[in-house]
């Protein structure tokens, strides 16, 4: 379990000066970031590899030349880069590798890591400008809920921990507490577990990221479960500092429908 | 020419005549400007609660019973009966409604395709042997433009009495690829080849899952149904990506896609030329 997650510590606080006519390099994860700045203009190359072995370095390894199609944006003088993370652009599906069943009635604590991606934004004085995301992970997708009505979600594996410190995370990593509560008669079976990330709130405290605090009420079968966003880190990363801003500011309680059931409208 | 001779341009305008002159004129200007403002502020009062064709109907229908209602006080300012103009329309409505019976068909039509909502502007239907997207659509017609970038106009009335398949209706769809592969073959690696191909091609969705099904011990081969799910608008990439990674992962795997032979017979009193596969190293 990596737990050294600090080393883009300083990427996220600070943006960085670009010197002029200068390769600058980010490993980040399998994908690999390139920038260099030509005047106002800065141009920009990303290239992922989603069979490479992760890594995190900010300097070019030897022979390793940009493969690729550059894109060049017209910032202006004087700004700065900064790298922040974000959270992916559509919600995630989380399918526990492990059969997960609650008891109606029940609350439950689950952990676990939600993959990041970057977004690179220009920055003058205090004022940021995002100018592009960059994807980390090929994340295959799925549709959640019926073929009418339902969204288009990426699709992710993953381990459910009672205890965040058994949770595998990398510097993009955000660890995520969801509570869970089987508000229904029923058992309930999770399967799927639809996260609609695109509100999450992202913190910072000691090089780890974290989103806020969640907590589902599942009422039933086919019923919508209600999701509180508390908006604030929870209390394991107690003092953690606000870092990026949700993609689209939650309401009080969004009420939507999170909990999947498997249903066969493959035929 | 009499009536030309006749006519006294001095009487003609007179201040009287010309202060109602310059008020029909207002009139006209003023409102069909007025029509035309308020049109464009239910316009953009509705835009983002209506569907697009609903707002055209309304606009339209504001727009055109504005101008009726501003050409009719023009009239009664210039003194012209409209008792008897109403009159006039009516019956000429009658004769126009007889000789116009498919356009009004059309149009009813028309408002049959508006309330029903079998498809929107840009969704993607066809109609008989014809595929395109959704223009407009109109009281009378609908408009669609075709891949090959052709403009048809099709009768409201045709659409009603027709079959319309509506391809971007909902917002996944199946890709069929019907296959067939060597009775020599095993299913089961044709299996995983299959689903290893859909799990890897972040296009296609894990679920609903990819479907196969062993259809038919057909005349070449064991024929089969390989069916993947994709986001609508990703169409052509899944196509075009999925096939050939069949083609290329069957040669990897040693999967044949078994296909008929032909024997040439020259005439009846030859016999078949010999005909023999040979490997590329054994080519020369």
């Amino acid at each position: 379990m990596s737990r050294k997650t600090g080393i883009m510590h300083q990427t996220w606080r600070q943006g960085v000066s670009l010197p002029e006519n200068k390769l600058l390099f980010w490993r980040l994860g399998t994908s690999d970031l390139y920038v260099k700045k030509e005047g106002e203009v800065w141009n920009i190359l990303t290239d992922i590899d989603p069979g490479g072995k992760p890594a995190w370095q900010f300097e070019k390894p030897a022979g390793r030349d940009p493969a690729g199609k550059w894109e060049s944006y017209f910032v202006g003088s004087m700004e700065t880069i900064k790298l922040v993370p974000i959270v992916p652009d559509r919600p995630l599906v989380l399918k526990p590798v492990n059969a997960v069943k609650l008891l109606p009635g029940r609350t439950v604590t689950f952990y676990f890591g939600i993959p990041l991606w970057i977004r690179l934004t220009s920055q003058r004085g205090s004022v940021s400008t995002s100018i592009r995301d960059i994807p980390l992970n090929t994340f295959s997708q799925i549709w959640f809920g019926d073929p009418f009505g339902g969204e288009l979600c990426y699709s992710l594996d993953i381990s459910l921990s009672t205890q965040f410190l058994h949770v595998a995370v990398t510097p993009c990593t955000s660890l995520c507490k969801v509570r869970i509560k089987n508000g229904s008669t029923a058992l309930l079976d999770l399967q799927k577990i639809c996260l609609h990330t695109e509100y999450y709130t992202i913190f910072e405290k000691d090089g780890m990221l974290w989103t806020d605090e969640l907590i589902y009420q599942f009422r039933g079968e086919g019923q919508s479960s209600q999701i509180n966003y508390t908006r604030k880190p929870p209390k394991e990363s107690e003092g953690a500092k606000l870092l990026t801003s949700p993609r689209v500011p939650p309401t009080q309680n969004i009420i939507k429908r999170s909990f999947g059931i498997l249903k066969d409208f493959a035929g | 020419m009499d009536l030309l001779k006749n006519l006294n341009i001095a009487e003609l305008f007179t201040p009287e005549n010309l202060i109602t002159i310059a008020e029909i004129v207002v009139i006209i200007v003023g409102g069909f400007l007025a029509v035309k403002i308020v049109a464009g502020i239910v316009k953009r009062i509705i835009r983002k609660k209506v569907t697009p064709q609903v707002l055209m109907l309304i606009t339209k229908s504001i727009t055109y019973l504005g101008f009726f209602v501003v050409l009719l006080y023009a009239l009664n300012k210039m003194g012209v009966q409209l008792a008897a103009i109403l009159g006039a329309a009516g019956v000429v409505g009658i004769a126009l409604g007889i000789a116009s019976q498919e356009s009004l068909s059309n149009m009813i039509s028309g408002v049959f395709l508006i309330s029903e909502k079998p498809f929107e502007i840009g969704d993607i239907i066809t109609v008989g042997d014809k595929t395109g997207i959704i223009m407009s659509i109109d009281l009378l017609s609908v408009k669609m433009r075709t891949f090959d970038n052709l403009f048809i106009r099709i009768p409201n009335e045709k659409l009603i009495n027709t079959e319309v398949t509506t391809i971007t209706r909902f917002p996944i769809r199946r890709m069929d690829f019907n296959l067939s592969v060597a009775y020599k073959d095993d299913l089961q690696k044709v299996q995983e080849v299959l689903f290893s191909i859909a799990k890897q091609n972040p296009l296609c969705l894990d679920e609903p899952e990819p479907l196969l099904l062993f259809k038919n011990f057909g005349e070449s081969g064991i024929e089969l149904l390989f069916a993947v799910w994709f986001e609508k608008s990703q169409y052509l990439a899944v196509k075009n990506n999925v096939f050939m990674e069949i083609k290329t992962r069957f040669e990897r795997e040693g999967i044949e896609i078994p296909f008929p032979h032909v024997t040439l017979y020259s005439g009846s009193g030859t016999g078949p030329f010999p005909v023999k596969t040979v490997s590329k190293s054994t080519r020369k």
